[in-house]
């Protein structure tokens, strides 16, 4: 499966809650990160490129935990920088299921295997581990070699203790669709991951290789190809099927950013994941004050070649909710993974 | 400072109610034929493009409203309204509470007819809203360096085709073909009771919004004319 199916009921009925209550914009999953330093400069990553005192500010277990209950998002997603470098993700990570979250913790995996004995296997808990490609490619988009077997090792190694892995792939414009294929295909065949991420880079203005960044036109072209392939059929995608669509050009979406709404060590980030202007100082603020309107494809440059999962993928839950064939579609796929 | 009212035909422009008739432009390349002959007589501080439109943003429903961010056509260059107005009504509107999206728009020389060739328009464009006008209008306004915005209220949704006799719609005046054209396809009468009823909306929508345009521009700017209500 998927995911677990406590987990997609869990969100099915908070769903059809936040729906009873009308709410307009409301969380599917917290992006939390606790820190922004990390141990490796990948070539498409802005997230790191922060003072000195910024890299040494750490979130609190408490904060981290007053921030998923502030936001009331039944999923969180904590990312960073580098999670396993906060010296207390351990206790962050129970705290939150404790709250009866869905927590996801992605790592590039250098650290894991000195983490996973201090960790417990739950069905509210996954890894989620970072896979840009095979090892050549890989090693060369996190600029590091070696780091491609620490997390295959550590895959490995966490899939054994019965701990559910899920990778995450970045695709750039130098992700060939036969290497994609070929990861991919690893994953589901030798590692046996539980779920694929799959989701094209940001081209975030400070990221150290601009030339990794592609066009929506050429992320269309790419998606095409790559889940045009027999292959794609076994790969068991988290991303949602209408997701998958959309990257594909098949349907139309609006970015819901305030879907992934992004706790960091400044505060609540605006407007989204990805962009940054400024931060709030309170969940309540970040949704009562910003101009989510002005945000999205079409409404602002820096949103014109976005087509990232953390922008579209709740627009892709509303968009299921509005269809019950998709409705159906979408369920499917999260039980029995694959593409339906 | 003079606001020229411009609207692509006169059933748009009767949405709103002005003290001196607005100019009518048409659609295509006749609208900017219309403006730069107004332009040649008269020099207008600003030139206020309002009018309907259809929807490639998904998100956008019969009667969301479209502030102007940029304009572009199939092979041309972008053009951008007056940054500074189109600023101060952002602000206005939204201080006043107005709902309102802030989008590109596309200029094509036909409706976009059906869903398909919107999907195509949205992912190859990223315009929020397709009409037959704005283009040419910002072409002659900036060709005279005369500071243009435009609002358009949505008609019809992304996903949703035009009736038949609709897709070949290019001026007012082939309204009577198109009536004709219906008559001949009952099947169609559904799809055409549900454009009808969009389009009231969309009508009503522009009738709320433009007087709120020229309100925040007020907060803001000295109009020393104002044409409007």
């Amino acid at each position: 499966m998927s995911i677990p199916v406590s987990q997609a009921m869990a969100i099915s009925s908070y769903i059809v809650k936040q729906k009873l209550s009308r709410n307009k914009r409301y969380p599917l999953v917290l992006m939390l990160e606790p820190l922004l330093r990390c141990n490796l400069e990948c070539a498409g990553c802005g997230k790191i490129q922060h003072p000195e005192e910024i890299l040494s500010t750490y979130l609190t277990p408490e904060e981290c935990w007053d921030a998923a209950e502030e936001c009331g998002a039944p999923m969180v997603s904590i990312a960073g920088g580098e999670p396993l470098i906060h010296p207390h993700i351990d206790k962050i990570v129970e705290g939150l299921v404790e709250r009866g979250k869905f927590v996801t913790l992605c790592t590039n995996a250098i650290l894991l295997e000195r983490w996973l004995s201090k960790l417990q296997p739950s069905d509210h808990f996954s890894f989620t581990i970072h896979l840009d490609g095979m090892r050549d490619l890989h090693d060369a988009m996190v600029d590091r070699s070696g780091v491609f077997d620490k997390a295959v090792a550590g895959i490995r190694e966490a899939k054994a203790r019965g701990f559910r892995v899920n990778t995450n792939t970045t695709v750039y414009a130098d992700s060939s669709t036969e290497e994609m294929r070929e990861l991919f295909n690893y994953l589901a065949d030798d590692l046996k991951t539980d779920g694929i991420v799959m989701s094209p880079g940001y081209d975030y203005p400070k990221a150290p290789n601009q030339k990794v960044f592609m066009q929506r036109g050429q992320m269309i072209s790419k998606f095409e190809e790559l889940l045009s392939l027999p292959d794609s059929k076994h790969w068991q995608f988290i991303d949602s099927p209408l997701f998958l669509e959309f990257l594909q050009g098949k349907v139309a979406m609006q970015c819901t950013a305030w879907g992934n709404p992004c706790r960091t060590v400044m505060g609540w980030q605006r407007p989204c994941y990805l962009m940054n202007e400024g931060y709030a100082p309170t969940y309540k603020q970040l949704m009562e004050e910003t101009e989510w309107e002005r945000y999205g494809y079409g409404r602002d440059a820096r949103c014109t070649n976005c087509m990232a999962h953390c922008g579209y993928e709740a627009s892709a839950v509303e968009q299921t909710l509005k269809s019950p064939v998709q409705s159906v579609r979408a369920g499917v796929a999260s039980l029995f993974g694959g593409r339906s | 400072m003079k606001i020229l009212f411009a609207f692509p035909s006169s059933r748009e422009a009767a949405a709103v109610h002005l003290k001196h008739p607005p100019l009518i432009t048409g659609a295509g390349e006749r609208a900017g034929l219309a403006v730069s002959e107004r332009l040649h007589c008269e020099r207008p501080g600003l030139v206020l493009l309002a009018g309907l439109a259809g929807a490639l943003d998904p998100s956008l429903r019969p009667g969301s409203v479209v502030l102007c961010r940029q304009v572009t056509a199939p092979g041309r260059d972008i053009l951008e309204p007056d940054r500074f107005f189109t600023e101060d009504v952002r602000h206005g509107l939204r201080t006043a509470g107005s709902s309102f999206v802030y989008s590109k728009l596309l200029t094509l020389p036909e409706p976009a007819a059906t869903g398909a060739v919107k999907l195509q328009l949205w992912n190859e464009h990223g315009a929020g809203a397709v009409d037959m006008e704005t283009y040419q209008v910002a072409a002659a306004c900036a060709e005279r360096r005369i500071p243009w915005i435009a609002v358009r209220t949505i008609v019809d949704t992304s996903r949703q085709a035009l009736p038949r006799a609709l897709r070949r719609w290019q001026q007012p005046g082939d309204e009577r073909s198109a009536v004709f054209s219906a008559m001949r396809s009952p099947w169609e009468w559904p799809a055409y009771a549900r454009l009808g009823l969009q389009y009231w909306t969309a009508r009503k929508a522009l009738a709320e919004a433009l007087p709120a345009v020229v309100r925040a521009a007020r907060q803001t700017r000295i109009v020393e004319t104002l044409e409007v209500l």
